[in-house]
């Protein structure tokens, strides 16, 4: 082959694969950050008669017909008391679930500005958590249904996951469109509820998924995990900036301001507003912070927990885990929540004295500690359930007295996965035979 | 070489895009976004830095339409953020190998032909190594010539050289990048 037409298959390297899912979001990112700087740029070049015309017609546009409006307004009529009443409780696979889907379709081109839109998806993500409940109380009474439901747990999931992207994106864009402070903060408020709410009921279901061995379902709970907790940070993120510019706003008024009664009832709005946005945000924040507290309280228990049953049942998988040198035992492992503790007391510290901003810089740094340990946690407690499960070789070794021992039990991918789960934690697992004598 | 049908649906996105219209810049962001990761991937050596690098690339084309400077040309447009960007990227980290610049360059043009006689048994991955040995200029117009497969035309509008520039370059890489295997 000659060389051109070598250098031409370079192409085909792995390196030059673009990855589908990389691309996908990738592209809605741009898009939303193409969509929001476009209407804020209408915005900002807009004089005050113009901007008039554009509310105006933004209104008329929206109750204007057009073949899915009219759609939507026939469906929200005619269809508006009875079946779409009776279709609210449908799950997918029930007759009644196109109605139910195409009537919230309906709602979401109705929404009149972002923040409507906002909250129409927050009611959605209320909808798909009680189906949730409702196909999970199914499989209970019922576990023949089990496969079959695990379907409709699939997509109910992906369209979870889907709404909790949407609502992270769309306060995002209320954020940018700078509407009011206050009520942007109240969504954002409601945005955390709602990510939180669908935070516990993905553990739960990420628990029987694990249970059941579901590795698809794992999968797709894993997604609508980062979503909602991408919207939890949004939520907060958006909450802190509307603050400081609230305060930056009014101090800034404040030093225009002369001594006219106009300038002194602005100064008091502005006072006003900054207390109400303050009490929204200061709550937003001990939400977070008391959250974090449990999940900190929940890993420490969890950490026990993985220790006594490694003790207990695998003796000879329990690794000499080598710290910068100093080797310490799994149990160990129960002290790195207390770094994230301690991050935790900061924030509360920073909170206390109205720094909000470095408060929640705080807590996210908190927060990142508190999920590496979660998830390495995860992954040690699986390899030990799997190391108890796999082969009844591991109940016929007795417990070490001498490192030959460990040749009859294959550690070796064990202790790789628990180096796996380590690295999240920036500590290395290695068999014990490594550093006995 | 792109098709008459696929040139006019992207002449037309494109007066739209002028316009500002986030749907054709999906268009052009769907037609341009592998080409444009491979271009930056080949020269990084790194997915994730070439993800996050063609991320930014879409993003400066963005904000170059909305700061309204004209384009003429988006393709060659595209290219050059590109490289702009990669460029960047080497002078904050430092990161690239210098490129073996005591190779005597052969003046003489011999025919391009001449290439197509010779046969270079040699791994995929090893050849994209040896290119990475050479001066930028020298891996780009390879990439754009054999592996984008663009005409001289385009290269020579997103290098902003003309044309006989573009086969000189071409056929110094060419050189080059034998010495450099035949070295090795």
């Amino acid at each position: 082959m000659n060389l051109a037409k070598k250098i031409s298959q370079i192409k085909h390297l792995p390196l030059c694969q673009v990855d589908n899912d990389w691309e996908r979001t990738t592209k809605h990112q741009l898009l939303s950050e193409i969509y929001s700087q476009h209407r804020l740029m209408k915005a900002h070049s807009l004089t005050a008669e113009e901007r008039f015309r554009l509310f105006s017609m933004k209104i008329t546009r929206r109750l204007m017909p057009s073949l899915a409006k009219t759609v939507a307004f026939l469906l929200v009529i005619f269809l508006g008391s009875g079946m779409t009443f009776a279709a609210q409780a449908s799950v997918p696979g029930e007759a009644l679930w196109p109605i139910k889907r195409g009537f919230e379709k309906a709602e979401l081109t109705l929404a009149v500005s972002s923040t409507k839109e906002a909250e129409v998806y927050i009611k959605h993500i209320t909808k798909r958590l009680q189906e949730l409940d409702k196909i999970v109380a199914s499989t209970k009474s019922d576990p023949d249904k089990q496969i079959a439901n695990d379907k409709v747990l699939k997509q109910v999931i992906s369209y979870l996951g889907k709404d909790t992207a949407a609502v992270d994106k769309t306060l995002q864009i209320v954020k940018e469109e700078k509407e009011a402070p206050l009520e942007t903060v109240l969504l954002a408020q409601k945005v955390k509820e709602v990510a939180n709410q669908t935070k516990d009921k993905v553990i739960v279901l990420e628990a029987q998924a694990l249970t059941n061995n579901n590795p698809v379902l794992e999968q797709a709970l894993a997604e609508v995990k980062t979503a909602s907790a991408d919207a939890d940070k949004t939520a907060v993120k958006v909450a802190v900036e509307v603050h400081q510019e609230v305060v930056a706003s009014a101090a800034q008024n404040v030093e225009k301001s002369t001594n006219s009664q106009a300038d002194q009832k602005q100064a008091v709005a502005d006072q006003a507003e900054v207390k109400a946005v303050q009490t929204a945000v200061a709550e937003i924040i001990k939400s977070e912070i008391s959250q974090l507290t449990t999940d900190i309280q929940d890993s420490k228990k969890q950490a026990e927990a993985v220790n006594s049953q490694v003790n207990k049942d695998i003796v000879q998988v329990t690794p000499a885990i080598n710290i910068n040198g100093d080797v310490i035992s799994l149990k160990e492992i129960s002290e790195k929540p207390k770094a994230a503790e301690g991050k935790l007391g900061e924030a509360k510290l920073l909170l206390d004295a109205g720094s909000f901003k470095d408060a929640a810089d705080k807590l996210l740094e908190s927060k990142v500690m508190q999920e590496n340990i979660g998830s390495a946690l995860r992954t040690i407690e699986k390899t030990v359930k799997d190391s108890v499960n796999s082969t009844s070789t591991i109940e016929q070794v007795k417990p070490i007295s001498k490192p030959t021992t460990l040749n009859t039990i294959n550690t070796a991918s064990t202790t790789t996965e628990i180096n796996r789960a380590m690295n999240g934690l920036d500590i290395q697992a290695k068999p014990e035979s490594e550093f006995l004598q | 070489m792109k098709s008459i049908s696929s040139n006019l649906k992207e002449k037309i996105a494109f007066l739209r895009l002028k316009g500002g219209d986030s749907e054709a810049f999906a268009f052009f962001y769907d037609h341009y976004v592998k080409q444009i990761y491979r271009f930056i991937s080949l020269k990084v050596a790194n997915r994730q830095i070439a993800e996050d690098l063609t991320q930014d690339v879409f993003l400066k084309a963005w904000q170059y339409l909305v700061d309204q400077k004209q384009i003429k040309n988006f393709q060659a447009f595209i290219y050059r953020i590109a490289r702009n960007v990669v460029v960047d990227y080497y002078r904050q980290h430092k990161a690239q190998d210098l490129p073996l610049e005591d190779f005597a360059e052969k003046e003489e043009l011999s025919d391009e032909t001449m290439t197509d006689k010779i046969d270079f048994d040699i791994d995929t991955e090893k050849l994209l190594h040896y290119l990475q040995k050479l001066k930028p200029e020298y891996q780009e117009v390879l990439l754009l010539r054999y592996v984008e497969d663009l005409s001289f035309e385009e290269i020579s509008e997103i290098c902003q050289k003309d044309k006989a520039n573009i086969r000189v370059l071409l056929h110094r890489a060419m050189t080059k990048l034998k010495e450099i295997i035949k070295e090795s």
